[in-house]
């Protein structure tokens, strides 16, 4: 008796960690498409088909696309950008409203879709991430690299943020490796100025 | 014995002098039976020496304000507002004796403005020797002088054509500046 106890009990404490090695193991997707391996053109499409308005220029050669999603019907989800490196999307980032009952029913949303997040920073959150007045920032982790970011900061607006953690830690490596290359060359040609 | 009380507010000159009557006649120095005649005095002379008191606290304290007023007058700029300077000294001893060090200050704007390029603040030399300091034509990139009139045919058959607007060739054209980047971290 006393070990069936036991087992319930280390089941109830396990059960949140265990969840996010389940979704660890699961695609990321966002308007029927697994983000990891969509391509630039499928994911317009798709939410497009979703009920999204853009991108309102043309994609070209832009690295980032900007949609409308007002009309999608999701809570308090509105404006997103894409940022993608050729056909490959690195992230997609949704401007939150900050109205409370908007806010929180994204907040139930993500939480019956996913479960529970880990809450980044715990003692500088406010409330469990369900609670009405949730402040701090939260993800899940899924295959491939993705992640699911939600920041809801004590001043500014509130971002759901997708994005392919190795794409686009390898895109940041190469915006600094210009950024100082461009640095370098600038010193060169005004060395004798400064 | 029976003692009034009263509040602050109510509370006269004849019931202070009430109470340094008892207080005296306790303390054996008058007779209570002479009041109010003996405490008029008293009540006076602690009234004046409070009076002279004042006076002097405010004289000190008006001597002191006026002190620190007078070394920190508060006209000169905080710190924080004053350009920075970006000194140049030379680590070779001087060989002409007599003669110092070379060096060259340099005022550095504070802040940067993001709408207008500002030309280079004039530099302040503190050197024997001369130092060439590039002007703000040098170091701007030259413009093409502005057509004067309206006619756009003539301004055309004059001076050459512009050349045609084009990205900067050191910027990538499919990696977005480091700055978008970092922004989109700090919002996730």
């Amino acid at each position: 008796m006393k070990i069936k106890k036991l087992i319930a009990w280390a089941v109830l404490a396990g059960a949140p960690l265990i969840s996010p090695i389940v979704q660890a193991q699961t695609d990321l997707r966002l308007y029927g498409l697994p983000l990891n391996t969509a391509t630039v053109t499928e994911f317009i499409a798709a939410a497009n088909s979703a009920g999204v308005e853009g991108p309102t220029s043309e994609p070209g050669e832009a690295t980032t696309l900007n949609f409308d999603a007002s009309r999608a019907g999701v809570p308090a989800l509105a404006r997103f950008q894409l940022l993608r490196q050729g056909e490959a999307i690195v992230s997609v980032q949704f401007e939150v409203g900050n109205a409370v009952s908007a806010n929180e029913s994204l907040r139930k949303m993500l939480v019956a879709k996913y479960g529970m997040p880990v809450i980044a920073g715990a003692f500088a959150a406010r409330g469990g991430f369900d609670d009405k007045y949730f402040g701090g920032r939260a993800h899940w982790s899924f295959a491939g690299g993705m992640r699911l970011v939600y920041n809801r900061p004590h001043i500014g607006v509130t971002h759901l943020t997708y994005v392919h953690e190795p794409r686009f830690q390898a895109l940041m490596d190469a915006a600094k490796a210009q950024a100082d290359e461009a640095a370098r060359r600038k010193a060169k040609s005004l060395g004798d100025k400064f | 014995m029976q003692r009034e009380v009263r509040l602050a507010t109510e509370i006269t000159e004849d019931d202070v002098a009430g109470e340094l009557v008892i207080a005296l006649s306790v303390a054996g120095q008058i007779d209570a039976a002479s009041w109010p005649k003996a405490a008029v005095p008293y009540a006076a002379s602690v009234a004046s020496q409070g009076t002279s008191s004042g006076g002097w606290g405010l004289a000190v304290g008006a001597a002191l304000l006026l002190g620190l007023y007078l070394l920190f007058p508060g006209t000169q700029r905080p710190s924080a507002q004053a350009p920075a300077t970006l000194s140049v000294v030379s680590s070779q001893p001087s060989t002409t004796p007599g003669k110092p060090l070379a060096a060259a200050s340099f005022a550095v704007p504070a802040k940067a403005s993001s709408t207008a390029p500002t030309p280079p603040a004039p530099a302040r030399l503190a050197t024997s020797k001369p130092i060439s300091v590039p002007t703000p034509s040098e170091v701007e990139p030259k413009l093409a002088p502005e057509p004067k009139g309206l006619d756009q045919s003539d301004t055309a058959a004059s001076s050459p054509p512009l050349p045609p607007l084009t990205s900067p060739p050191d910027l990538p054209t499919q990696a977005p500046a480091l700055d978008v980047l970092r922004n989109w971290r700090d919002r996730m």
